[in-house]
């Protein structure tokens, strides 16, 4: 079953694959040197390959986040929200300390629980009043993307950049660098840790065996003892204080200072990261690689020839179409092999 | 002239994927049409798997099928239907949310100019109706009792003109007076021309009420034969055990009292559900609660262990009133609970066996430490549990929707028992087993007594005579007469019983 699953994912990124290829192919003027760019592109040197490991580090965080969701049966669409708004809190109480450590414990912690406060309101609303926890996610997540809008806009706007975001964090708050010329951080080593940390968990903690029973079966398990909803109250706070690290990681390794739109649809690719791994928590790390590699060589591809960037996003809508697919297609699978 | 037989099976065969267990070996089945078909076996012999082969919703691995003589492949339920082969579920499969009209017509709506037309609906089903004495319509189906669903679903099959009726275990969830109409109802579709095939493991009723029987055992067809040549001994012996019933112990009542319901009141919205129920339960003692329906036997189970929550009353256990605990602090105390609809509630379904077995004890020490599972406790836990109680399967780690719906059974009864509870609430706790595992089961029942008692809920008369030493009637919510063991001897005076509103 397992080698079956790892099969198809293969073949999606196959497609994916062929299709990107073929897509390149007709709208570039120059295909060979385009399909070389788009393709090879991203290792062909330290910079490009770096920068592409550090633009993976956002998905791992928000396919870890979307994935401690699944695992409990639930689902949160609104990690793109979470992963906004709680990098720019992060970042606004960090500007307030002058002491690096202090600044950067504050900028994680404020930003962790202003994204697991977005996604627990949403989740009581449902545990009380049976509200549908994808609307409830998605809408808040959407609104407090446009109140973290505003917050940059207004009263934290940086008066003397150019454009809409906070003023720089100090040098010495940001995380090491640590394959320079490239924007890669350390970052990346914590979301790999954090992967193993959570497949751990998941497999042999009491905690993960509640989570994927409530998944299995909620009303096995709330006759069994399991509470229920305390399960999908701390799946969702979890899911989205790990969605607002990597927004507060991407600023602290990449950008800096939070900007306008910096987090580039993160939350809801995070979603088809977390699916392209079936939802196991330690290959999210690889399948946020993949998804980062196609954005990396459209980017690459456009600044060496003249090839619209957008590609990529057709490319991920491929892929998810795929994976999506997958999944139900492994739901009918199991139905079908059923005997009794 | 010999007759063509309508359906016939020859030398099929069936191993199920990735688990390799060889549900069926070798079947030979021949049904013509105009009789009534029994078929008999053990659990986890293959007859449901055989029904569902035939209904097209498994595919065998070899052997044929035959339909008047021209061998067919049904690569799915719509082909099989399309040469009048209908299958009524075990667990059926109607939409609750739906009319009754609305699951009659599901997927073949009766149209009339793009829209549904409840008209022409009406008309059609009328004639079927009449005939099954099926009166509601408009209802939705979560308010039926499970008699009138069966009889929805074989409406269904007969409006889409089935000549082959397949039910699987009719009468499970039917009480003695239902199963009767049942029957006649069977008899009546045979008279029509119709070939019916019904599973079951009552040797007795197969026996009356059937013109041929097919007894299976390990995935093969050991005996058919005509029931008038047949002696309930004779089926027993083929299905592979000792039909042997048991010798009812008279207990020895004189524990201290374990469980103290007072004034127990459930309201759900406007509908009392439970009326100020009353009684008290001693170490030793098994009670059964017994109504012909839905009658509160079940909601009491239900609010004893926490599930819902009383409007008035209090429950005590062991000296102290659990009334607002929660479930988990209620079973830790030593209450075990068997929920009715075992495959929705009492089972993980996307869960390995071991999953399912441990959900009682993985959060207690040994087993789980510093907030950590210890697999190998657990897996050793399960081992011991699954011996003893006789579960057969190949690992602890396979997924539990690939056991038979027997051994389901006994899972479920192992994880309640194994850890001695000192009250046990279980629904129907024998129910669609074969002889050879109700006597199981009343024998482990018999082993409490010494450590703590039961309340079973109900409304199987039998199962409540072969288990209970009491027998607590309800009707409506209310718990109307409560009889000792010694004065009960026949299903029918309990049925009488609590027919009787007085």
């Amino acid at each position: 079953m397992r080698s079956l699953r790892i099969l198809s994912s293969i073949v999606t990124v196959a497609v994916a694959f062929g299709a990107s290829a073929a897509i390149l192919c007709l709208v570039s003027p120059e295909p060979r040197e385009t399909l070389w760019w788009f393709f090879v592109g991203p290792f062909s040197n330290v910079y490009f390959f770096g920068n592409m490991l550090a633009s993976s580090v956002p998905l791992i965080f928000t396919g870890l986040a979307a994935c401690v969701a699944f695992s409990a049966g639930a689902f949160n669409l609104g990690l793109e929200g979470q992963y906004y708004f709680g990098a720019i809190v992060g970042t606004i109480a960090a500007l307030n300390f002058s002491n690096a450590t202090v600044s950067r414990f504050v900028a994680l912690v404020v930003s962790a629980s202003a994204g697991a406060l977005l996604s627990f309101v949403p989740a009581l609303l449902k545990v009380k009043f049976s509200f549908n926890e994808l609307i409830g996610t998605y809408m808040v997540g959407q609104i407090f993307v446009y109140v973290g809008d505003y917050l940059l806009n207004g009263p934290f706007r940086d008066p003397s950049a150019a454009f809409s975001a906070t003023r720089y964090l100090n040098e010495n708050v940001r995380l090491t660098r640590i394959l320079p010329p490239s924007s890669l951080h350390v970052g990346y080593l914590i979301g790999i840790m954090l992967c193993f940390l959570f497949y751990f968990l998941y497999r042999y903690s009491t905690l993960g065996y509640e989570f994927r029973t409530v998944r299995g079966n909620p009303r096995f398990a709330k006759i069994h003892g399991i509470n229920v909803d305390k399960i999908l109250l701390i799946a969702m706070s979890l899911s989205g204080a790990l969605a607002a690290l990597g927004g507060m990681i991407d600023v602290l390794g990449v950008h800096g200072r939070a900007v306008k739109g910096f987090s580039h649809g993160s939350g809801f690719i995070g979603i088809a990261a977390s699916l392209l791994a079936s939802n196991d928590p330690s290959l999210i790390f690889l399948s946020a690689l993949f998804l980062a590699y196609l954005d990396s060589g459209a980017e690459i591809a456009s600044l060496m020839v003249q090839t619209p960037p957008e590609i990529a996003r057709f490319v991920q809508g491929i892929v998810l179409c795929m994976v999506t697919a997958q999944f139900f297609l492994e739901r009918r699978e199991l139905d079908a092999d059923s005997t009794a | 002239m010999t007759r063509q037989p309508l359906l016939q099976v020859l030398n099929v065969h069936k191993t199920f994927h990735p688990s390799g267990v060889r549900a069926l070996r070798s079947v030979n089945l021949s049904l013509n049409a105009g009789t009534v078909h029994a078929l008999l076996g053990a659990n986890g012999a293959g007859k449901t798997t055989l029904v569902r082969i035939l209904a097209g919703e498994l595919q065998p691995d070899g052997g044929q099928i035959l339909v008047d003589g021209i061998p067919v492949t049904f690569r799915n339920p719509r082909d099989a239907r399309s040469y009048g082969i209908a299958l009524v579920h075990q667990n059926l499969a109607l939409v609750d949310e739906l009319t009754v009209l609305e699951n009659v017509f599901l997927g073949r709506e009766p149209l009339s100019l793009f829209f549904v037309s409840k008209r022409k609906a009406r008309q059609k089903i009328k004639d079927v109706f009449e005939r099954l004495s099926l009166k509601v319509t408009d209802e939705r189906v979560e308010n039926l009792s499970m008699a009138e669903k069966q009889k929805i679903e074989i409406a269904r099959a007969l409006l889409f003109g089935a000549r082959v009726l397949l039910l699987d275990e009719p009468t499970a969830y039917l009480n003695e007076e239902e199963e009767e109409k049942l029957f006649e109802l069977l008899r009546s579709l045979k008279n029509s021309g119709c070939a019916v095939l019904f599973i079951t493991h009552d040797v007795d009723k197969a026996l009356n009420f059937s013109d041929r029987v097919t007894v299976m055992r390990e995935g093969q067809t050991v005996l058919s034969e005509e029931s008038c040549r047949l002696t309930v001994q004779q089926v027993v012996e083929t299905m592979g055990f000792q039909g042997r019933k048991r010798t009812f112990q008279v207990p020895t009542v004189g524990g201290e009292t374990l469980l103290e319901v007072s004034n127990l009141t459930l309201n759900l919205g406007k509908k009392i559900v439970l009326d100020r129920i009353s009684f008290t339960l001693r170490r030793g003692e098994v009670i059964g609660l017994f109504g012909l329906g839905n009658d509160g036997q079940y909601d009491l189970l239900e609010t004893i262990v926490g599930l819902k929550k009383p409007s008035s009353g209090r429950i005590v256990f062991k000296n102290q009133e659990i009334t607002h605990l929660s479930i988990y602090e209620r079973r830790r105390l030593g209450i075990a609970y068997v929920p009715e609809d075992r495959a929705k509630e009492a089972l993980n379904l996307n869960g390995s066996v071991l999953e399912n077995a441990v959900v009682n004890v993985y959060r207690k020490a040994p087993y789980a430490r510093l907030g950590f599972l210890r697999w190998s406790l657990l897996e050793q836990y399960t081992f011991d549990m699954l011996k003893e109680f006789e579960v057969k399967l190949v690992s602890v780690r396979q997924p539990v929707r690939i056991l038979s719906g027997g051994n389901l059974q006994r899972l479920v009864l192992a994880r309640e028992l194994f850890q001695k509870p000192e009250l046990l609430l279980a629904c129907k706790p024998t129910s669609g087993l074969d002889i050879q595992i109700q006597n199981y089961v009343a024998e482990k029942l018999d082993l409490m007594r010494s450590y703590g008692c039961a309340l079973i809920a109900s409304n199987d008369a039998e199962e409540m005579l072969n288990l209970c030493d009491r027998v607590f009637i309800f009707s409506k919510g209310r718990l109307r007469r409560v009889l000792d063991r010694e004065k009960l001897f026949r299903p029918e005076e309990l049925i009488s019983l609590a027919g009787d509103k007085g």
